[in-house]
């Protein structure tokens, strides 16, 4: 066994870790640097049996961006520079045509040179009283306010907040003797799709028919493992979780939670606002399929 | 990507059963059907259809290129991309008296402005990847709809000619 060790200190960890129980080939704990001709894969020295993976489904309901985003000052600018440019290179409308049209006719009539066309009344409709009359219904248009209550309540349960922003359902359930803000999920029943299963999980969450969702694809989009405790994984005989997560786009509607279920609260973030509630791995997960509004 | 002219001759099929029948689809010139290629296995889609309307023809036109080439550098197989011609729409504002003569204005003149991008064998992996994009970097004014491509959507492109009854 010493023969084939192409650097000595490996010879010399393999007499020390000699006394764990290992099975199949060499196995090192610690992060070295081994030849690349040799695999290893650490086993753990207490079992040996392999436990199935439970599945889970997750849901990421999404409310996508109702208004754009606010434009910062470059962007203004250039958006400024590029409608004059697009103004000054275009050619006159029909509306523009008829606007100087009228205004010479005006100063002809009034210089006198033009006579005095039969049927002619005073009353006829210049293009600039249409111009005008148009500026005046501009005037009365109200554009409803880019900031709503919600915003400035800082209401997290309400779905009207942060409008130019994609907001992500969140619930706080109860895992294990922990209670962690994560997305809707469930397990998967024996002979459903994980999709079936996702949309099961949704359903179970809120009260019938509140919330319109429309799942895209049949693909998951991310996958979470789990590994649980020791003891857990006597106890239920798996390994641990997978989750995989599907994407849902709301619809129309609002999340009303069922009082009978596991889920104490619920909130809409904004991805940004996603690490202050998940857990750090989980959270580094969804934020690899949640895309940014803005890059 | 095949360039094919609209209205071009292409072989025709007779539906009839008898003579009079047979006058009756010559009338109307007939336009075979499109071979619309299945999709490749289970895991990819079929031919869907990315329609990109709106009044603006700038931001419309904008939208269509942008979706095009976000397409080519997702290797996605854009399958053809084409414009349906302009939809001018009447709208007719009925206002109530009070107002003089010259200052009611009552009809004005609407154009949308349709452009279609067909992507072929979407793989499910990359469509919600793809449906995620495209909303997030939809403009202001547009709006776009996505449809498995079908018959319907390919003859609407045709104008239908009455073939007058002297020719026939």
């Amino acid at each position: 066994m010493a023969a084939h060790y192409r650097f000595p200190y490996l010879r010399i960890l393999a007499l020390t870790q000699s006394a764990y129980k290992m099975k199949g080939s060499l196995c090192f704990k610690n992060n070295l640097v081994f030849p690349k001709h040799q695999i290893c894969r650490f086993c753990s020295s207490s079992d040996t049996e392999t436990r199935p993976w439970q599945l889970m489904s997750g849901v990421c309901v999404e409310r996508y961006p109702v208004i754009s985003q606010t434009h910062n000052s470059i962007e203004e600018e250039f958006k400024e520079m590029c409608n004059m440019v697009e103004f000054e290179s275009s050619v006159l409308s029909d509306h523009e045509i008829q606007v100087r049209k009228d205004r010479d006719r005006m100063k002809k009539r009034k210089e006198g040179e033009l006579e005095e066309e039969a049927g002619d009344d005073g009353e006829v409709m210049t293009a600039l009283d249409l111009e005008d009359i148009a500026l005046e219904k501009l005037k009365q248009f109200q554009a409803a306010p880019r900031e709503t209550s919600a915003d400035q309540e800082n209401d997290t349960k309400s779905i009207n907040r942060k409008l130019a922003d994609k907001l992500v359902l969140l619930v706080k359930e109860k895992i294990g003797d922990k209670t962690l803000w994560i997305l809707p999920q469930g397990y998967r029943d024996t002979g459903e799709s994980m999709r079936e299963a996702a949309e099961r999980v949704l359903n179970a969450c809120t009260i019938e028919n509140r919330m319109k969702v429309k799942f895209v694809g049949n693909a998951p989009v991310g996958v979470y493992k789990y590994k649980y405790p020791e003891d857990i994984q006597h106890k239920i005989g798996a390994q641990g979780a997978k989750i995989f997560f599907f994407k849902a786009k709301l619809m129309q509607g609002d999340f009303m939670q069922r009082p009978d279920v596991g889920i104490s609260e619920y909130k809409w973030v904004t991805r940004e606002e996603l690490d202050s509630h998940l857990i750090k791995g989980y959270s580094d997960t969804i934020k690899s399929f949640i895309l940014p509004v803005s890059l | 990507m095949s360039w094919r002219k609209i209205g071009q001759f292409q072989a025709t099929r007779c539906y009839a059963d008898n003579f009079d029948e047979e006058v009756e689809e010559l009338r109307v010139q007939q336009i075979a059907d499109q071979e619309i290629p299945p999709p490749a296995d289970d895991t990819v889609h079929e031919v869907l259809n990315i329609k990109a309307f709106g009044y603006d023809c700038t931001l419309v036109e904008h939208f269509a290129q942008y979706t095009h080439n976000l397409s080519k550098n997702m290797s996605l197989s854009v399958f053809d991309s084409y414009a349906l011609p302009a939809k001018a729409t009447l709208v007719h504002a009925i206002q109530g008296t009070g107002l003089k003569e010259k200052d009611r204005i009552k009809d004005y003149t609407l154009t949308t402005y349709q452009r279609v991008i067909q992507i072929q064998d979407l793989p499910s992996k990359r469509a919600s990847l793809l449906l995620d994009l495209l909303q997030l970097n939809l403009p202001e004014g547009v709006s776009f709809t996505i449809t498995p491509h079908t018959q319907e959507h390919y003859k609407e492109r045709f104008i239908r000619k009455e073939i007058p009854d002297s020719l026939l």
